[in-house]
């Protein structure tokens, strides 16, 4: 890595292609290496049937209309591909079909897949399967997400003056990423590009959870919202928000005795806020708007207002706070600023001050307003003093891990972690696995 | 405790209604009639408020919940897909493509064959240098050679660039100076990063063994998401005051009768 290296060992000439692929729970971000790197797609990684038994794969599930009484099949369960005949489906569609966006042929493109830490042998083995012996991939790399978040160029991303020449193109030295996306959140110290596998923690609240969650609530509070999941994850993403002040905002939120409102309640207490239903006839997209106590008064009601309003109020702070509460729903994890406080115990105190001045969080859950504050706060009230924690967020956490890769994938790094056709049939499958676990690795 | 704006139901006593009691939370206190609590338990959570003292049907119940939760719904894997693909070009990936594991079934596995290989060592490890260990090292020597990879001679971090705090007026001043620990040695960051991935389990975020480190648990009420100060003697759901008691009666009486 250093510039002046010695010759390298001839390697053999890279296919004219580089597929590469962020397989979320979610979304699959998926693109073709270009220069300059063009945006991935972003396609619903998923099938979808409607009311009307209309079934819908990946993309097209972008254009659904009536979202009420959906019914879903991902592929993707817990953070890893599990089923491949829906997977395979999307795939497809996505670069191999006629009119696929980004179509290209496996034999003569490399593959760069993300995958989840601490996936399990027999899924990892069976995803390695389907890429050399269903597709044939010319050559291919399986990495941890969160590691290819190092190759961006982190010290913009905090800012930081360039008071050191840095080596040009290098993964950032010392960063720790937490990755908080549909399935779950991680937490990963990665070092030159390598993750320590000894100190990845990972708590099991995700977007998942947190819009189920908020299913629950809503059906308990309003009315049966359990099979409304697009719905409910589109109010999530509108209306939800990480508390500053947690128990500030709870009491703001209290609705007084029954005899009397508590004055902040009527008025909203800064907190409240309507979220205007669609009806699926003239109103196909909800919108959050300001809390209007008149909207719920009993005239208007009888008025029959066409207007089908969801009053949201301790809902939109108590979602995210699983993430740093995960207790507060029953769960029995250590919250996000825990998890990282027990995953930097692991390692030696003189990585401390790097990796918590160098936090990047990246995955839809980082979207929400507050998070980053939050969480900065939350950190550092568990480290000494001294230790200065800066937590950033990239300009798109969603594609932050995709675009990471695509700097790998021109990085002399690639040419060390990819397996080709010819090495996977050689050295057999869980030799490839070995490598891909070993990754960089010490070397 | 933050009393601010609440509305005492009861005090110390408790009171009943007819098939009903409100019991006021004061934390350490058994649970319910219904099921005594188990002493152990309790004696492994932390103090205050917690998951402790609940019943175990209630464990269970949020337990489950907790689990459904991480679904997408009961009607997964029904959906058939359109249109026809290949049955799968080789046999491993038609096995792949056809099988309807989901992803606790290939934990389930995991585990399943974790225990085994354990046995085997233990089995393998009591006959004394017996074949099964034999070949598992030749086996493991070979795939070492197969990966072996030329070790380059630079450290993996550059010791200069290894961490980025913002210079500070206060930087050079002794009394302020801070005892920033030294970046471990080259050779203590390739040991660290020679370690092989954690399995899933492994991962996962626990407090084992590190109670006192757990944060107190916040209990709210199911109907309106205050703080559940009151719990229904019937069923152990938290709520927060007479009115929203009243809400989960109805709820209540519906789902475990009078
Ligand atoms: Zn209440
Ligand atoms: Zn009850």
């Amino acid at each position: 890595m250093a510039p002046g290296r010695k010759a390298k060992p001839p390697q053999p000439s890279r296919p004219a292609n580089t597929l590469i692929l962020d397989n979320g729970a979610a979304t699959l971000k998926a693109g073709l290496l270009s220069n300059p790197t063009t945006p991935p797609l972003v396609i619903p990684n998923l099938v979808a049937r409607d009311r009307l038994r209309k079934t819908y794969v990946g993309s097209e599930a972008s254009a659904i209309r009536d979202t009420s009484d959906l019914a879903l099949r991902r592929p993707v369960e817990r953070g890893s591909i599990v089923n491949w005949e829906v997977q395979r489906e999307i795939w497809d569609r996505t670069f191999l079909d006629t009119g696929a966006p980004l179509r290209c042929d496996p034999s003569e493109t490399r593959l760069v897949l993300t995958e989840q830490p601490n996936n399990l042998p027999a899924l990892q083995a069976n995803c390695d399967q389907i890429v050399f012996e269903e597709y044939g991939f010319a050559s291919y790399y399986r990495g941890v997400g969160s590691t290819f978040n190092a190759y961006h160029d982190v010290q913009t991303l905090f800012r930081t003056p360039k008071d050191h020449p840095t080596v040009a193109n290098a993964p950032a030295e010392v960063m720790l990423v937490v990755d908080s996306g549909y399935s779950h959140t991680t937490v990963t110290p990665v070092l030159a590009g390598r993750a320590v596998h000894s100190a990845v923690r990972r708590l099991d609240v995700g977007g998942k959870l947190m819009t189920n969650y908020l299913a629950r609530l809503l059906s308990l509070r309003h009315f049966d919202m359990r099979s409304e999941t697009f719905l409910v994850n589109e109010i999530k993403e509108a209306a939800c928000y990480v508390s500053p002040d947690f128990r500030r905002d709870v009491e703001r939120c209290w609705k007084g005795t029954r005899g009397e409102k508590w004055a902040e309640y009527l008025t909203g207490g800064g907190i409240a806020k309507d979220y205007i239903l669609p009806d699926f006839h003239t109103r196909w997209k909800g919108q959050l708007v300001d809390y209007d106590p008149a909207r719920h008064s009993k005239s208007k009601k009888i008025a029959g207002s066409d207007e089908d309003a969801l009053t949201l109020r301790n809902e939109r702070f108590c979602i995210p706070e699983i993430a740093f509460n995960p207790s507060d729903m029953g769960m029995r994890q250590p919250g996000l600023p825990d998890l990282i406080h027990q995953s930097l115990q692991t390692l030696p105190v003189g990585l401390w001050p790097g990796l918590l001045a160098n936090i990047l969080v990246v995955g839809g859950n980082v979207l929400f307003d507050g998070f980053i504050q939050r969480l900065q706060k939350e950190v550092v009230q568990r480290f000494p003093d001294d230790c200065v924690v800066r937590v950033a967020r990239p300009a798109d956490p969603i594609t932050s891990t995709w675009q990471g890769a695509a700097i790998l994938a021109n990085h002399p790094h690639i040419e060390k972690l990819v397996v080709t056709k010819k090495e996977y049939e050689e050295l057999g499958a869980s030799l490839v696995a070995r490598k891909f676990a070993q990754g960089l690795g010490a070397g | 405790m933050n009393n601010f704006g609440v509305f005492e139901v009861a005090s110390a006593k408790t009171t009943n209604a007819p098939g009903w009691a409100y019991v006021p939370d004061t934390g350490h206190r058994p649970t319910s009639t219904l099921a005594p609590t188990n002493r152990k338990r309790a004696r492994n959570t932390a103090p205050g408020p917690s998951l402790g003292d609940l019943t175990a049907r209630q464990e269970a119940r949020l337990r489950k919940e907790v689990d459904a939760l991480m679904n997408d719904g009961n009607r997964d894997n029904t959906i058939p897909l359109p249109g026809k693909r290949s049955q799968g070009k080789t046999g491993a990936t038609r096995k792949i493509l056809q099988s309807q594991k989901t992803f606790a079934n290939h934990l389930d596995d995991f585990h399943a064959m974790q225990q085994a290989e354990a046995t085997a060592a233990a089995t393998a490890a009591s006959s004394k240098r017996g074949s099964t260990l034999k070949n598992q090292t030749d086996m493991d020597t070979s795939m070492t050679d197969a990966l072996a990879v030329t070790k380059p001679h630079s450290p993996i971090l550059k010791p200069l660039l290894t961490h980025f705090p913002p210079p500070h007026p206060g930087d050079d001043d002794p009394l302020l100076m801070s005892r920033v620990p030294s970046v471990p040695s080259d050779e203590e960051i390739r040991a660290l990063l020679s370690h092989p991935p954690l399995t899933y389990l492994e991962a996962r975020g626990t407090w084992d063994g590190n109670d006192a480190a757990k944060p107190p648990i916040r209990v709210f009420c199911e109907v309106c998401g205050y703080w559940g100060r009151v719990r229904c003697m019937k069923c152990g759901t938290r709520v927060c005051a007479l009115d929203c008691l009243e809400t989960h009666r109805e709820e209540c009486v519906t789902r475990y009768g009078l």
